[in-house]
């Protein structure tokens, strides 16, 4: 080994080393981008990435959007509801993300109603999968918020870890293997075994839930309602009971869905106890795809029965 | 600070850039750098526990100095007792007092004795075992003059807190890295090149293959009750795999930033898999711990020089041993017992069948898979959580019992996630065919191996929690 200063022909070499790799990576990293921007990320209808597109991007005048979380998701089904629903529901998200996606849906021209599934954990925050919002970045930063990295601005490099989930995504789409699909609504095929459902039967029974009231969502759903002339639904699809028995403050949920009464475009429908067979829950939170067909039937028949009331039931 | 964080990806460059710069001519003052930038490693953790690193450098700097003065024997046994006492105690207190204390209180409650806990809240400093172990065969090889000290305290302090090895090893002895820090350390591009490589096939270990290994592996030991023989059995090899390319995953990391600073640190793991025999199996897994008990316990208890049966309570011993190494916990002993006895019954069948014929590459084969699945069923022990777990994932991996659906056999996380699992053992797989120690012949092949390996790493690269298996130790 030879002593050399630093700049000489030894780090030149390393450079060059380090640039041969850097070109390499641009070009292939650039391709890589760009065939999953086109062709996988926003492909699928059921991928986050792809809803919260949707929502960015895409004006469909009669477009009727689901809201919410993944209990959103696996309880509406558009093709049942009516041929202008859109399920937007984003799993592991919480209200901040609704109110985002609300917060956009109103800046759109439309006249349509919007439905929003209400989840009885109340105002809280979750974004669910930071891979939803990263193809769209810096527009989602108001979700991302301290969860944004600066390399989202960077190609290929940003999407480090959602490669999968966004094939995981089109597979899906493609292949309806797994998931039961219908305009952004998705229910899993698989079932879990009785062990398995009973597991969790076992273990929601020891665990606490609350309703939540954080004053600054609230404030901002309240001032998004009271700008807004377009009919707000606002569900409570159901639970499994054994959601309810460590349910801590149900007469809180009640006073704040009472006080929703005052916006006269907002209809509450509370249905979080409707009797839904134990075969159609995938979980004690989500329903399969069988009650998830039977409730929208449900929903379908309150709403076009709901002309000019509240049913809070 | 972790590889595998943001963080390291600055500090890196950064610290190589200002390595360089001072340049190799201001050996000292490199030194110096390296010290600061693995307390500023270290700390980046827990700045507090620096102490113990600066109290077990300091110690065994000056008692190895007294040491190597004294010609009074009682006097440098008086001395390697203090550093034995001093080193093994902070490393008994963090890491084995509530250990010690809740077995003990364990055994009372049998004898129908009930004692108040002693227990306290301990926080394991990060990499304790593995530079006590390093700063011991310092003072144990001073001891028994195989080295004479170093009057470079600086020297001696980057070479305890060398931060590419620091935390999760190689386990160095001084013999050979600290000489390292004594003399000039020159540039080698081609070293440098092979060292990128290098840590970009550990981050491909870690990040591509054990992290994603480690969602089934999670999965699974976390409901080993709503398991079936089959996922059972997939857990327990895709554990094998995981434990394997986190830690070598490591090891080659480390030795990869090591050469970056022209450095060499020894070789952990070699193939261990591919072992035909379990004596093998330790002469290729974690070689600078199977070495380091080899020559600081095994052999100064009698190695192989005295009678047979001493031999082997020596033998089991020093996997006993290994075993507490890993993890203030019974299932570690009993996973260190197990190798032990494995190791006993090899032993005995070897002297019972030796021959010097030729094995036939259908027997080695055999062999092979039966050690690959005395070791599985080791790691059992050592991945699950206490005893009772163990048993239970033995007892449903022996029912042999089938999945009834996909989501029982992909364990919940998905047939994609087993898909890509698969995926990264065949990644490992294929990685057994570059050159050894990634010695490619031609600068291009460098320069090849390294974007396909950033391309794998970002594409199918988990982003998850940034840890390695062996911190915990």
């Amino acid at each position: 080994m030879e002593n050399r200063p630093l700049f000489t022909s030894s780090f030149r070499g390393l450079a060059t080393y380090l640039l041969l790799i850097c070109l390499i990576l641009m070009g292939v990293g650039l391709g890589i981008n760009g065939l999953f921007e086109s062709q996988i990320i926003y492909a699928p209808s059921i991928s986050g990435a792809a809803k919260v597109n949707r929502m960015l991007t895409i004006h469909e005048p009669t477009e009727i959007p689901i809201l919410g979380s993944s209990r959103a998701e696996c309880s509406y089904q558009p093709s049942i509801l009516g041929p202008s629903y859109y399920n937007y529901g984003i799993p592991g998200s919480d209200a901040n993300v609704w109110l985002f996606f609300l917060e956009k849906e109103l800046e759109k021209e439309r006249q349509t109603p919007i439905l929003i599934n209400f989840d009885i954990k109340g105002f809280t925050r979750s974004i669910g999968d930071e891979g939803n919002y990263i193809p769209n970045f810096p527009a989602t930063l108001p979700v991302l918020k301290e969860k944004a990295n600066s390399w989202y601005y960077v190609p290929f490099v940003k999407y480090f870890g959602w490669y999968e989930s966004y094939v995981k995504y089109y597979l899906n789409e493609k292949s309806a293997f797994t998931k039961y699909i219908d305009r952004g609504a998705s229910n899993e095929k698989n079932v879990l075994t009785p062990e398995q459902f009973d597991r969790l039967v076992a273990k929601r029974k020891q665990t606490r839930a609350k309703f939540t009231y954080e004053k600054e969502l609230v404030n901002k759903f309240h001032t998004l309602l009271s700008g807004t002339e377009r009919q707000i639904y606002l569900v409570i699809a159901p639970y499994h009971s054994s959601y309810f028995e460590l349910f801590l403050n149900p007469e809180e949920l009640q006073d704040y869905l009472n006080k929703l009464f005052r916006f006269e475009n907002v209809k509450v429908f509370d249905l979080r106890y409707t009797a839904i067979d134990e075969e159609e829950f995938f979980n004690t939170t989500h329903l399969n795809y069988k009650g998830a067909v039977r409730f929208s039937q449900e929903v379908k028949q309150l709403i076009a029965a709901s002309e000019g009331k509240n049913l809070i039931r | 600070m972790i590889f595998n964080s943001s963080g390291f990806l600055l500090f890196l460059p950064l610290t190589f850039l200002v390595y360089w710069v001072i340049g190799s001519r201001q050996r000292n003052l490199q030194n110096i750098l390296i010290l600061l930038a693995s307390y500023v490693f270290y700390g980046w953790w827990d700045w507090r526990f620096l102490s113990l690193i600066g109290i077990s450098t300091l110690a065994d700097f000056f008692i190895s100095l007294n040491l190597s003065t004294s010609d009074s024997a009682r006097k440098r046994k008086g001395l390697l007792w203090l550093s034995l006492l001093l080193n093994l105690g902070l490393l008994g207190f963090f890491k084995y007092y509530n250990f010690f204390v809740d077995s003990l209180q364990a055994a009372l409650i049998q004898l129908g004795m009930n004692l108040h806990p002693w227990t306290l809240e301990i926080i394991l400093p990060v990499g304790i075992s593995f530079y006590t172990f390093q700063t011991l065969s310092y003072t144990l090889d001073i001891y028994h003059k195989k080295i004479i000290p170093t009057k470079d305290l600086i020297s001696f302090a980057a070479f305890v807190a060398f931060f590419p090895q620091l935390v999760a090893g190689p386990i160095e002895r001084a013999k050979h890295l600290l000489p390292q820090f004594e003399r000039e350390r020159y540039f080698d591009l081609a070293e440098a090149i092979r060292g990128i490589s290098m840590i970009l096939y550990g981050f491909v270990k870690k990040v591509v293959i054990a992290d994603r290994l480690a969602i089934y592996v999670d999965s699974v030991f976390g409901a080993v009750e709503a398991q079936n023989s089959l996922s059972l059995s997939i857990g327990l090899i895709f554990f094998s795999l995981q434990i394997y390319c986190d830690f070598s995953g490591y090891s080659l990391i480390a030795r990869g930033v090591a050469k970056l600073f022209g450095f060499e640190i020894m070789i952990n793991f070699n193939k261990p898999y591919l072992a035909s025999s379990i004596t093998q199996f330790w002469r290729r897994w974690h070689i600078s711990l199977s070495t380091w008990f080899r020559d600081y316990v095994y052999i100064p208890l009698g190695g192989n020089r005295i009678s047979l049966p001493r031999t082997y309570v020596n033998i089991f011993l020093v996997f006993l041993l290994s075993g507490l190494w890993h993890g203030a916990n019974w299932t570690f002993v009993i996973w260190g017992a197990l190798h032990g006895v494995y190791q006993l019954i090899y032993l005995s069948y070897a002297k019972l069948v030796a021959s010097p014929r030729k094995e036939s590459w259908a027997r080695t084969i055999g062999n092979t898979l039966l050690v690959y699945i005395a070791v599985c069923l080791a790691w059992v022990f050592f991945r699950v959580d206490s005893l009772p777990d163990a048993m239970l994932y033995l007892q449903k991996l022996g029912e042999g019992t089938l999945p009834t659906n996909l989501m029982q056999l992909s364990a919940e996380k998905g047939p994609f996630n087993l898909f890509l699992s698969v995926v990264g053992i065949g990644i490992l797989l294929a990685s057994y065919l570059l050159p050894d120690q990634l010695k490619f012949r031609k600068p291009i092949q460098h320069v090849l191996f390294a974007s396909i390996s950033i391309i794998i790493i970002i594409t199918l690269g988990i982003n998850g929690e940034p840890t390695f298996i062996y911190f915990q130790f």
